[in-house]
Formats: C-alpha cells, structure tokens, sequence
C-alpha cells in the first residue's frame, strides 16, 4: 500500500530523528542501516566497505546491472593501482560487484528512486515493477552520477546527434553502429577516449571539434588520435547541421578567443553522426529534493550540494558521493563513496574514531592527489635517448609530458626502473641503467604511451616494439608502414612478432623491424 | 546490418537468441533481451518519432532513459522509453501518430 507522503517544505533545513514525545523509542529495527542510490564505481565501492564494517546496506539502482557508466567504459583506466589503473572499465566493474557479494549487500536493480522524505528519519521512495514503495533507512548516500551537458545549434534535434555516452551504450556494450563518420565535439577526455573506441569498432572519425584553441584532454588519448591522422579542429565550433532524417553534412566555424564567428571561415564536413562531449553535470535532484543546500563550485563550474569532509549534506544523515558531488573521474568517486560509507560506519559505532580519522585523512589525500592533474600541453621531453645507452641494447622510451594521476607503469616495471619523484601525479622517468627493455610496461600504460627502442636488431635495421589496439592486427613477416607521432608515413616496416599474451589484456605488442634513422621517431603502424 | 562482429578489445559478438519485432508493421530482426534503440539502430532506422508541434524528426540522444526523445508505442502503449525497454518476440513498434495542429 502507498503511504500519505508529507510534503516536504523547502524551508526545512536540519531533519533529526523524532522521537515521540521523547517517551518511545522509535522501532530501530524495520529500518535499514545505509541505503545508497546508483550503483556505479561510487554507490559500489561505498556499499563493498560499508558491508565490510558490518552495516546493513542496500543498493538501488535503475539499470538491469551494477556497475554504472564503468561497463561502457573499454579502455584501461588511469589512476592509482589501488583503483585499478591499468583494467578496463568493465573489468573494474566486475571487481566492485564481486566485493558487494562477497560482503552480502543487498542490491536492487531496475528500481527508480523517485524522492526522499523525512518521517522518522529518512524515508526513500522506491518505484520497482510500476509500484511505488517506502524503504525507511538510517543513513542514505547519493551517487546517482551524472548527466551529459547538451549544446544548441540550428539542426541540433536531427536524429544521429548524440551525447558521447549514447554512441559510447550502442556501440560498446549494444555493439551496434549509429553511424559510419562521426564527427565529434569537444575535446576533453571523453571525446578523445570515444573517438578512439569508435575507431576501434570500425567507425571513421572525421574531425574532433573545440571551441578552446588546444586540446582539453589528456596528451597521451590526443597522441593516440594524432597518429592515426585524426583531424583536430580547434578555435572551431558548430554552426549548424544539415540533413532530411539524420545529419548528413556539418558546417563548423572557426570562432575568435571571445567566442564570435570568424567570417568566411565556414568549412563544410560531411558526417552522419555528431556527438556531443562537452561536459558533464552533476544528476543531484534527489539532493535538492531533499532539501540540501547546494553552490555553484567555480573549480568545476557546476552546481553541487554542500558537503562537509566526510562527503555528508547540510542535512544529517544524507551523504553524497561521486558525480553526484561534483562530476570528475571515477578513481576519484571510488574513494569518495569509500569515505562516506567509513563515516557512516563510524557514526553507527562500527569503526571507532581513531581508525575513521586515519581513513579519512588517508582517503582526503588521495583524493587531493588525483585532482592535482595540471595540464602541461606544450611542455615536452627530449625525446633521444643518450647515444651510450643506445648502442646497448633495447631500451624504453616513455611519450608521456603530463601530471597526469597515474602509476601503472611504475608498479608493473619489476626493475623498478620506472620512477616518479612525488606522488602519483609526478611524470614517471627512466632509470637507463636499470631498464633492459623488456617491454612488460608497453600493454600497461592506459595511454599507450610507452614504446621500446633496439638499435642493435642489426647492422643496418632497428627494432621498435609498439602497443595496438586495432583491427586488423597484422601478420608476422608482413610489411606495414611505419608513422611518426602526427600519422605521417615514414617508410616501410617488416612486422618481426606480434605479442598478444594474456596478461597484455589484449593490447598487441608489435615488432617492427625499421632503418635505423627513423627508430626514434616511429610511433605507430598504418595496415597497407 | 550494422553490428560489430569483430572488436580488438571486446569478445565476439555472443550467440543471442534472433526473433521477429515489427516496425510500422515491417518486419524486422533483432537479438532477444537487447533494448528496442538497439534493434532499430541495427537495422538503420534513425527517426523514431515526429514532433507534435513541428513535425520534425527525433533519434536517439541519451540511449539511458533520461531524453525521453526515443518514446514510442511499444504493444499499443504508449511512451515507452525505447532505450531501456527489452526486445521480445512479436513486439510491435510505432511512431506516436499525432494529428496535424
């Protein structure tokens, strides 16, 4: 039966437990410890470690399976080793899930959350099987993530234009194709991570389009895209999209640093699908439902609820975590709900204080960490190894420029010749003396940034080993064309081995046996 | 078809369980258990529905359930969000008929 639901007013601010007439005790029982709304990376791992502390959780989420956003996601993750930097998206959902069962946490799916109201602490409305109903809880987390950000232009409601997380739903986990020649807006990570997947499914990108005038994203996903001669358009935007039932042709401007169309500059680009990567926003209605205070944060440029240090609302007992609480990155939202759930068990006399404490400075920490990315776009390496160590043997080379959060080759190199000065955030460096060239760091790097160069494969020829992750995968002893890091064609190669081990989470290592002179230079193959 | 047989990175296509849907009574195949967006991409049908207003074409844009741009008349129901409902056999799928204003 539907309950009389109690209008919330917007005025009420701090909602404590009532008890009645201060004589009874409320029933404690029928109440569940922690509800968590969305099962994606946040709602997951909050749920695996508030189980572990011997809460009583449930997990709600709207779709058919558990793991949000993460079973799009094919391409390996950046981040800390303790998150999973270096596994797939869907490879990290799987872990997450496999901890909540272990741990024996309720989990509910194709359940909508469709409000919360206070009547004897917190109260979530359910709608499971076209049926509204009322679960009564103790403490509630939000991680409903979040939404794609839209932008209009004349055209924009033309069929095949799409978010990123649409193309990203049919084509990777659906493994259908919207369209043959994508052109895609928007140059932060998500662009650049979909338009190479969309590569990886068959689909011809015909341009990356931003309005800033460099790329936005990291420069190893840019590097990826560079050399398969991806076209990047930047100070570009939309103008407008032409087409009967579906976009057929695009018309893009260059704009000036203010935003304005620069005249006569219109280039005509045909594509049947558009899609849209220009941001994310928070999806926090069920914390404005429930009346928290919410602020427009300027480091994010988004509107998100207040939170204190341990992810908790202006109202007790309501926490947030994940995009929720301001839309980032996932590593980030893992130890959020981590945080939320440990003061939650903390506050149910779970965990003691000391141990909270530690925790949540640890976690604070590494969330600091994993913000402190600074983008260093031009700012790049000498890339020559020093001639003494090349006449040696093989040796790795390391294309990566940036602060980027991410320590996947440090932890794999067995050597431990992959260094970082500080944190997680440092870029990584070489110790020449210790790397023998093994390669075992090539198929880890998320980035496919990590090449290795032999300049003593023979007299005249050298031997540059380079990750793959596209079909066709060559043939041993066939001749392929060797491409520099912008897609340019510098001469041809003989593919001496290709290297596709179970450990390398199918990520191809190929040999390619090149003259000497172009060793340094070669970062990719071109299929003849 | 527009289905990807081969990935680099995912595992073949897994064998499913092909029936029969009909789209404004064409008949049309699609894998069981998918969502309807998915069987229509596949079988290149973009415009799903025509606005009330200005009878201009809609397609797929959040594929999750939020746009509510892919309603359509699933079995004589109408507004279902075509991207989270599940094929099954002998499904009928309709544009919504609005009478011109």
């Amino acid at each position: 039966m539907i309950k009389k639901i109690k209008p919330i007013s917007a005025k009420r601010k701090d909602v404590k437990l009532k008890t009645a007439a201060g004589t009874k005790k409320i029933e404690q029982d029928d109440r569940i410890d922690l509800v968590i709304i969305g099962a994606g990376p946040a709602g997951l791992s909050a749920a695996a470690e508030a189980a572990k502390n011997k809460l009583d959780v449930l997990l709600i989420d709207k779709n058919d399976i558990a793991g949000g956003q993460l079973y799009k996601q094919i391409h390996k993750f950046f981040g800390s080793t303790r998150h999973g930097a270096g596994q797939r998206g869907f490879e990290i959902a799987d872990l997450l899930y496999k901890e909540c069962t272990r741990y024996k946490v309720k989990i509910m799916l194709e359940a909508v959350c469709a409000g919360v109201f206070f009547d004897q602490g917190i109260e979530v409305s359910i709608i499971k099987n076209e049926r509204l109903q009322q679960i009564k809880c103790k403490h509630l987390i939000i991680s409903s993530g979040a939404k794609e950000k839209t932008m209009a232009f004349p055209g924009w409601d033309l069929p095949n234009i799409m978010g990123a997380g649409a193309v990203q739903t049919l084509v990777n986990l659906h493994r259908v194709i919207p369209g043959k020649r994508v052109l895609m807006v928007g140059s932060g990570n998500v662009g650049l991570i979909v338009s190479y997947q969309l590569i990886q499914a068959g689909m011809e990108v015909a341009g990356i389009v931003e309005l800033g005038n460099k790329c936005s994203g990291y420069y190893v996903h840019y590097a990826k895209l560079k050399r398969l001669n991806v076209p990047f358009y930047f100070s570009h935007t939309v103008k407008e999209a032409e087409g009967n039932d579906g976009v057929e042709q695009v018309t893009i401007v260059r704009v000036t640093e203010r935003g304005r169309y620069v005249p006569e500059t219109e280039k005509k680009i045909p594509a049947d699908l558009i899609c849209l990567a220009i941001g994310l926003k928070p999806q926090s209605e069920l914390c404005q439902v429930a009346g928290c205070k919410m602020y427009y944060n300027v480091r994010l440029n988004q509107v998100i609820p207040v939170y204190n240090d341990e992810m908790e609302t202006t109202i007790n007992n309501i926490y947030v975590a994940g995009d929720a609480s301001g839309a980032e990155e996932a590593s980030i939202a893992m130890e959020q709900g981590k945080l939320a759930a440990i003061s939650i068990a903390a506050k149910s006399g779970k965990v003691n204080k000391r141990l909270r404490n530690k925790y949540k400075t640890e976690i604070n920490k590494n969330i600091a960490q994993l913000r402190a990315y600074r983008k260093m776009f031009a700012k790049c390496r000498k890339k020559d190894i020093d001639r003494w160590r090349r006449k040696k043997g093989a040796v790795a080379v390391l294309d990566c420029n940036e602060d980027i959060p991410c320590d996947a080759c440090r932890k794999i190199c067995h050597r431990s010749a992959i260094k970082m000065d500080r944190d997680i955030t440092s870029i990584p460096s070489i110790d020449l003396n210790k790397c023998r060239g093994c390669g075992l760091c090539i198929p880890y790097c998320p980035g496919l940034a990590i090449f290795v160069i032999d300049d003593t494969f023979s007299n005249d020829r050298s031997l540059v080993k380079l990750p793959y992750e596209l079909l066709p995968v060559p043939r041993e002893g066939k001749v392929v064309d060797a491409v520099d890091k912008n897609g340019k064609i510098l001469c041809e190669a003989k593919v001496i081995k290709v290297d596709n081990q179970r450990k390398n989470n199918k990520t191809k290592v190929i040999s390619i046996a090149l003259p000497k002179r172009f060793s340094n230079s070669a970062r990719g193959i071109k299929m003849r | 078809m527009m289905r990807i047989k081969k990935h680099p990175i995912l595992n073949a296509l897994p064998n499913h369980r092909t029936v029969t849907i009909y789209f404004e009574g064409r008949k049309i195949s699609a894998f069981a258990g998918e969502p309807v967006a998915a069987a229509l991409v596949a079988n290149g049908i973009k415009v799903l529905k025509i606005t009330k207003k200005f009878h201009s074409p809609r397609g797929i844009f959040c594929a999750i359930g939020r746009c509510t741009d892919c309603m359509m008349k699933v079995d004589g129901k109408s507004n279902v969000r075509i991207c989270l409902e599940k094929v099954c056999h002998d499904m009928r799928i309709e544009r919504e008929k609005h009478e011109k204003t």
